[in-house]
C-alpha cells in the first residue's frame, strides 16, 4: 500500500511537469515576442525613410533614381503584411526578409550618393536622421541576434530527449532560423575598385 | 516531547516561509553583513557616501584580454572603468563619487568605460554588447546609461538602456557626444569632457521623472526574517515556561528605527542592478 502511494505521488509528479510541455510553451511564446520586436524595429526603420526622402527632395539637382528606388524599396517591404505568425512560414519568411534588405541596400546607396552633395551632408537635419538611421539598424541588428537566440533554444528544446517526444504528440515542429537573402552573393568577398571609370 | 515537537514545527514553518520570501523578494539579495554590524546611529535616511572612495581595483587593469576572434573581452561591471590609462586615480575617484552620488539620489546607474580601441569590432557594437552583459540599471526600472571612450580610434558611444530612451534618444546622445565630448577630448582635457558629459546626463535623466530611489529602510524580507524570529521565539518560550492559555505577553514589541539600514549600506561595493535592457539605443561621435 505504501508502495502504491508512492507511485502515484511520483506519476502526478510527472504529469504535472508534463515531460517538457510548459517549457515548450514558455519558449514557442519567447520566440513568437522576439520575432515582434523585429517587427516593430524594421518598422521604425520604414518610418524613418518619408523624413530621409523629404529631406533628401529638397536639394536641387538630386540623384532622382537613388531616391526612387528607396522609396520604392520602403513600399515593398512595408506591404508584405508582417504578422507573428511569419516564423512559421519559411518561404514567406525569406520574402520578408528580401525586401527588408531591399531596403538596407537602397538606404546605403542613398547615403553613399549624399557624399557627393556637401550641402546635404553639412545640413544639421539631415545628420541627425543618419544618426537615428544609424541606432535603427543597431536595434535591428540586436533584435535579430535575440530573435535567433530564442529559435535556436526553441529547436535545441524540440530535438532533444525528452521534449522530443511531447512536441511530436502535439505536433511542435522546429522554426526556421533566420537566414539572409542571398547567402552565396554575400560570401564572395566584394570587389573594391578605386579605379576612376573609363568613359 | 511536545515542546520539541512544537518547537521544531514552528522552525519547520519560518524556514518555509523565509524560502518563500526570498523566492519572491523584488530586491536583490543584500549580504547579511550589513544587518549584523550597522552602526547604532540613526542616519538620516538619504547618506552621502563616505569620504575615503574605493581605489581602482586592479582586476580591470590586467582585464585588457581578447576574445578568440579578436575583439576585447568584457571588463567586470564597474562605475568607471580606465583600462587605457588615460585618467588620473584622482579623476577616476572623482568621477565614481559623482556617479555613486547620483545613483543614491536618481536611483540611475551610469558606468564609463575607457578602452584603448575596440577594433575590430565598431564601438557601437562593443558597447551594446558591454551593457547587455553588464544590465546596468535598477531592476524592474532598467535605467542605465554606458559611456565607452575608445581612446586610440579617438570615438565615443553613448548607449541608452531602453526605459531613458525617451530622455536621452539617439540624436541628443549624438549631440552631447559632438558637442560635449569631442571639444574637450580634441585638447586631452579627458576629465573636463567626461564631467560635462555627465552634466548633461544627468540634466537629461533628471527632467525624465523616473521612479525615486528606494528610501534605505530594511528591505522586506529581513523584516520577515526578525518578525519570523519574533515568533519562533515566543513559542518556544510559551511551551517552555509552563501553561499559558491564550496570547502571552511577550515584551515590548520590536521598534526598528528606519535609519538602521542607512548607516550599513552596501557594504561590498557597487554592483549593477541587473534590470537595463540595452537594446542598441544610444549615439556617438569622435573627434
Amino acid at each position: 500500500m505504501h508502495y502504491l502511494k508512492v507511485w502515484v505521488l511520483a506519476l502526478f509528479a510527472l504529469v504535472l511537469s508534463g515531460c517538457g510541455y510548459n517549457e515548450i510553451q514558455s519558449q514557442d511564446e519567447a520566440v513568437k515576442s522576439a520575432w515582434a520586436e523585429v517587427l516593430s524595429q524594421y518598422q521604425r526603420r520604414a518610418d524613418l525613410v518619408p523624413n530621409i526622402v523629404n529631406t533628401v527632395k529638397g536639394e536641387a539637382n538630386f540623384e532622382q533614381e537613388t531616391l526612387t528606388r528607396v522609396i520604392e524599396a520602403r513600399s515593398k517591404a512595408t506591404s508584405i503584411q508582417a504578422s507573428p505568425e511569419l516564423v512559421n512560414d519559411p518561404q514567406a519568411l525569406a520574402k520578408f526578409s528580401q525586401a527588408q534588405g531591399q531596403l538596407s541596400s537602397a538606404l546605403s546607396r542613398l547615403l553613399a550618393v549624399v557624399e557627393n552633395y556637401p550641402n546635404l551632408k553639412a545640413n544639421q537635419g539631415f545628420q541627425e536622421l543618419r544618426v537615428q538611421l544609424e541606432g535603427t539598424e543597431n536595434r535591428i541588428a540586436i533584435a535579430r541576434k535575440r530573435y535567433i537566440d530564442s529559435v535556436q533554444s526553441y529547436n535545441v528544446l524540440v530535438r532533444q530527449f525528452p521534449a522530443n517526444l511531447t512536441a511530436m504528440i502535439f505536433s511542435y515542429k522546429e522554426k526556421a532560423q533566420f537566414t539572409v537573402e542571398n547567402e552565396a552573393a554575400i560570401q564572395t568577398a566584394p570587389k573594391v575598385d578605386f579605379n576612376v571609370p573609363t568613359k | 516531547m511536545a515542546n520539541a515537537q512544537n518547537f521544531f514545527k514552528a522552525a519547520f514553518f519560518s524556514t518555509l516561509s523565509l524560502v518563500a520570501v526570498l523566492a519572491f523578494a523584488q530586491t536583490p539579495l543584500l549580504p547579511l553583513t550589513p544587518l549584523i554590524s550597522a552602526p547604532s546611529v540613526s542616519a538620516p535616511s538619504v547618506s552621502a557616501p563616505s569620504a575615503s572612495v574605493p581605489a581602482v581595483p586592479k582586476a580591470a587593469q590586467e582585464s585588457l584580454k581578447r576574445l578568440s576572434d579578436g575583439t576585447l573581452a568584457l571588463p567586470p561591471a564597474a562605475p568607471v572603468t580606465d583600462l587605457s590609462a588615460t585618467l588620473a586615480p584622482q579623476t577616476v575617484a572623482q568621477l565614481t563619487q559623482r556617479l555613486a552620488e547620483f545613483e543614491q539620489t536618481q536611483g540611475t546607474q551610469i558606468a564609463l568605460l575607457l578602452v584603448p580601441s575596440t577594433q575590430p569590432e565598431p564601438i557601437a557594437d562593443f558597447t551594446n554588447r558591454v551593457g547587455a552583459a553588464w544590465k546596468i540599471g535598477r531592476r524592474g526600472v532598467g535605467d542605465g546609461v554606458l559611456i565607452v571612450v575608445a581612446v586610440q580610434d579617438r570615438k565615443g558611444w553613448i548607449s541608452v538602456a531602453r526605459t531613458l530612451e525617451g530622455a536621452i534618444p539617439d540624436v541628443l546622445a549624438a549631440r552631447i557626444a559632438r558637442e560635449t565630448m569631442a571639444p574637450h577630448f580634441k585638447t586631452g582635457d579627458y576629465a573636463g569632457g567626461l564631467n560635462a558629459t555627465l552634466d548633461r546626463l544627468f540634466q537629461l535623466i533628471k527632467t525624465e521623472g523616473l521612479t525615486p530611489p528606494d528610501e534605505n529602510s530594511l528591505p522586506p524580507w529581513a523584516l520577515l526574517l526578525l518578525v519570523v524570529l519574533f515568533v519562533v521565539i515566543s513559542i518556544a518560550r510559551q511551551h517552555g515556561g509552563g501553561q499559558v492559555v491564550g496570547r502571552g505577553r511577550n515584551g515590548a514589541p520590536i521598534f526598528i528605527p528606519g535609519g538602521w539600514g542607512g548607516g550599513g549600506g552596501r557594504a561590498g561595493g557597487w554592483s549593477s542592478g541587473g534590470g537595463g535592457d540595452f537594446s542598441g539605443g544610444g549615439g556617438g561621435g569622435n573627434w
